[in-house]
């Protein structure tokens, strides 16, 4: 997908027919993840509106160089849910733990967008520890707490390489796609 | 943990595992000592690593695909604005020295406004359900205000979702053509006052409007009614119709 491609500049600027075709083509990624976090179907028909008002809202927010459409939509959709799940005290289907990326979803896939595929490379790249901790948030939902119960390393520890696992996969995202990955031990 | 740690911390806690009320508030607080911290990045580098990029999108039920563009078109209608977007310079501020709570209580006073933006119009018996759904699920604050004995307003408003309502009674029919109220809110993290947009109230003396601030709004304290010419201004004299304080 190109900048010129990108729907949320065309609602900032009142294009109502953007809004149309941004749930044409949001909407199963949306629902998705609806599906995924509240794991309740009536509770994810609610949550799929409020997260499509809330892109809407944010759509002048979008920034084509910084992220791509698909991953603020993502992170607009993940915030929100996040905050639903926690209203509700709900928890959401348990999954179990991922031993590596669910990368064999993948010959399901049609076109991995690219800056995701570039972002699972560089979470590839870190160290071990690291790359466990941080699936272990971010695929499989698990809470700071849960995962130092998970792997018996304290909370402070977990957080220390969620962050650092993170700020290494943001550089290399940062960097040409071809770049060199940094170097191991240098990020902060 | 410094307090620069800290905002890191709580910002990895929204992206992975979300906030509280309390550790929300605490991160905005902390963002406007460390302009510098970008929260986003953390957000968005979860949000490029998360699996969903990696699935087939499963297509939406054709009931909730029903649901959301009955809700786009009611989106894209209420969002344009009644007018085209003004570009007034903003008027030199006067010198004041009661702060912008002062500033909500005091009437005549010129200020400068920088942001502008409409929002949706009051339509329906569909917001009332939006509202009631909005004021079980976030729990928002309350701010209420009356002018003499008929008039009166409450806003109900969410910092954490940045959104809210407010309802009107017993204010007078305006003419839309010729005047509009205008909504402002007071937040000290903003050097000046927040333009909530425009409103009409209907003959019967009442309104109902979402509200949807152009920037965010890191606390509300004050908000204030004021009747201003169609399309509504950028540089208020008031006065003020009414004062909307925090409830206890």
């Amino acid at each position: 997908m190109t900048v010129t491609d990108c729907l949320l500049p065309r609602i900032a600027a009142g294009d109502p027919a953007a809004v149309q075709v941004c749930i044409a083509r949001y909407g199963g990624l949306v629902w998705g993840l609806a599906r995924r976090f509240l794991g309740n179907t009536a509770d994810a028909e609610d949550a799929v509106q409020d997260v499509f008002i809330e892109l809407w809202k944010n759509a002048a927010r979008f920034d084509p160089q910084r992220a791509s459409e698909p991953t603020y939509v993502t992170m607009i959709a993940r915030r929100r849910l996040i905050d639903r799940k926690r209203r509700s005290a709900r928890v959401p289907a348990a999954q179990p733990l991922a031993e590596e990326p669910p990368a064999a979803k993948r010959v399901e896939r049609i076109e991995v967008e690219d800056e995701a595929a570039r972002a699972t490379a560089a979470l590839n790249e870190l160290r071990e520890e690291e790359r466990r901790v941080i699936q272990m948030a971010v695929y499989n939902g698990l809470t700071h707490e849960e995962i130092a119960a998970a792997t018996g390393l304290p909370v402070g520890t977990v957080k220390t390489h969620i962050r650092r696992g993170l700020i290494r996969v943001r550089e290399r995202l940062g960097q040409a796609p071809d770049a060199p990955a940094a170097t191991e031990g240098g990020a902060p | 943990m410094t307090p620069r740690d800290r905002l890191i911390d709580l910002i990895l806690c929204r992206a992975t595992e979300g906030l509280t009320a309390a550790e929300h508030d605490e991160m905005i607080a902390l963002q406007a000592r460390f302009p510098d911290v970008d929260a986003d990045e953390i957000e968005l580098t979860v949000a490029a690593l998360d699996p969903v990029h990696r699935e087939r999108a499963p297509a939406p039920p054709p009931g909730v695909l029903a649901k959301l563009n009955r809700l786009a078109v009611q989106y894209a209608r209420g969002e344009q604005p009644a007018e085209p977007r003004r570009t007034e310079p903003l008027a030199p501020r006067t010198g004041r020295t009661g702060g912008w709570l002062g500033w909500a209580v005091a009437a005549s006073v010129s200020i400068a406004f920088a942001a502008y933006a409409l929002w949706p119009k009051p339509a329906a018996p569909a917001l009332d359900k939006q509202r009631d759904a909005f004021v079980a699920r976030a729990h928002p604050a309350t701010f209420s205000g009356a002018n003499g004995a008929k008039a009166s307003a409450t806003v109900q408003w969410s910092t954490a979702e940045q959104t809210g309502f407010l309802e009107v009674r017993g204010l007078a029919p305006n003419d839309p053509a010729r005047e509009q109220y205008q909504l402002w809110i007071v937040d000290p993290a903003q050097e000046h006052p927040i333009d909530a947009g425009v409103f009409d109230v209907k003959s019967d003396g009442t309104a109902l409007v979402k509200m949807n601030p152009p920037i965010r709004v890191s606390g509300a304290k004050v908000l204030a009614i004021t009747k201003e010419k169609a399309g509504g201004v950028v540089v208020t004299k008031g006065p003020h119709v009414v004062v909307l304080t925090p409830e206890a």
